[in-house]
């Protein structure tokens, strides 16, 4: 008897994988200090980082997560500027001023094109 | 074998290349320059050759993602079955992440504009972020 199992699991196992990751640093000379699917970084200024995906997912629909690093400080945040399917633009504040952070991740989940 | 597929077989066969260069370039609606590090894992699979595709592939798929009625990609197979780049030397692999991951008019216009600028440093050139933020690029 066939087993039908084991090719939906893989195809679950895939599905339910990150399509794309990294984690930044972004004090001093910006980079990543590792990733997945990822063909550059740009730091367009404090707390401002793009990063260019090698392979493109197929819409703006994928779902991003994303976390830092805590600091000593009242309050801290990151969000998504911009989502593409090609890209997507970090942006990371204390206190609504906009820092750089040493530990800062994200990974992409979604179908690809 | 698909795009992605290639790039993670890269992942586990090559070390990083973690690049001396980078690329600083401004416009006139930009606050201060930009910085771009090609990835060190894009630049090792770009030089071994055999895992990405044309640059002209990723202009094909930007202007399918700038059209007003784009809800997803459905030439995805341009990544996947053009034919593969060859391996590259380090400068022509950074000139294919300017070519990909740039935006168009930069590149292309940087050598005759007065308003888009565009250079290739070392990374050590890079000045402290409280000087990049007012940082523009002296022609």
């Amino acid at each position: 008897m066939a087993n039908t199992l084991a090719p939906a699991a893989v195809n679950h196992v895939m599905e339910g994988s990150a399509k794309a990751w990294a984690q930044i640093d972004g004090t001093g000379t910006a980079h990543t200090d590792d990733s997945f699917n990822c063909g550059s970084l740009t730091d367009n200024g404090t707390g401002d980082y793009s990063v260019a995906l090698s392979n493109n997912v197929s819409n703006v629909g994928n779902i991003v997560g994303i976390g830092m690093e805590h600091v000593n400080s009242d309050s801290c945040a990151v969000d998504i500027d911009v989502s593409v399917a090609s890209a997507l633009r970090l942006k990371s504040f204390d206190a609504g001023t906009a820092r750089d952070r040493e530990h800062l991740g994200w990974s992409c989940f979604g179908d690809l094109a | 074998m698909r795009l992605i597929d290639r790039i993670a077989d890269a992942r586990q066969r090559l070390d990083p290349h973690r690049t001396e260069y980078a690329v600083v370039y401004e416009d006139v609606d930009m606050d201060c320059c930009a910085v771009m590090h090609p990835d060190p894992h894009a630049m090792s699979a770009l030089m071994d050759g055999g895992v990405f595709p044309p640059v002209w592939v990723y202009w094909e798929l930007a202007k399918d993602e700038a059209h007003p009625d784009f809800k997803g990609h459905t030439r995805g197979y341009l990544l996947h079955d053009t034919p593969r780049e060859g391996p590259k030397t380090e400068e022509e692999a950074l000139l294919y992440c300017i070519m990909k991951d740039v935006p168009e008019h930069i590149w292309r216009n940087y050598e005759t504009s007065n308003s888009v600028k565009m250079k290739i440093i070392r990374r050590e050139q890079q000045p402290d972020r409280e000087f990049r933020n007012a940082w523009r690029i002296v022609a």
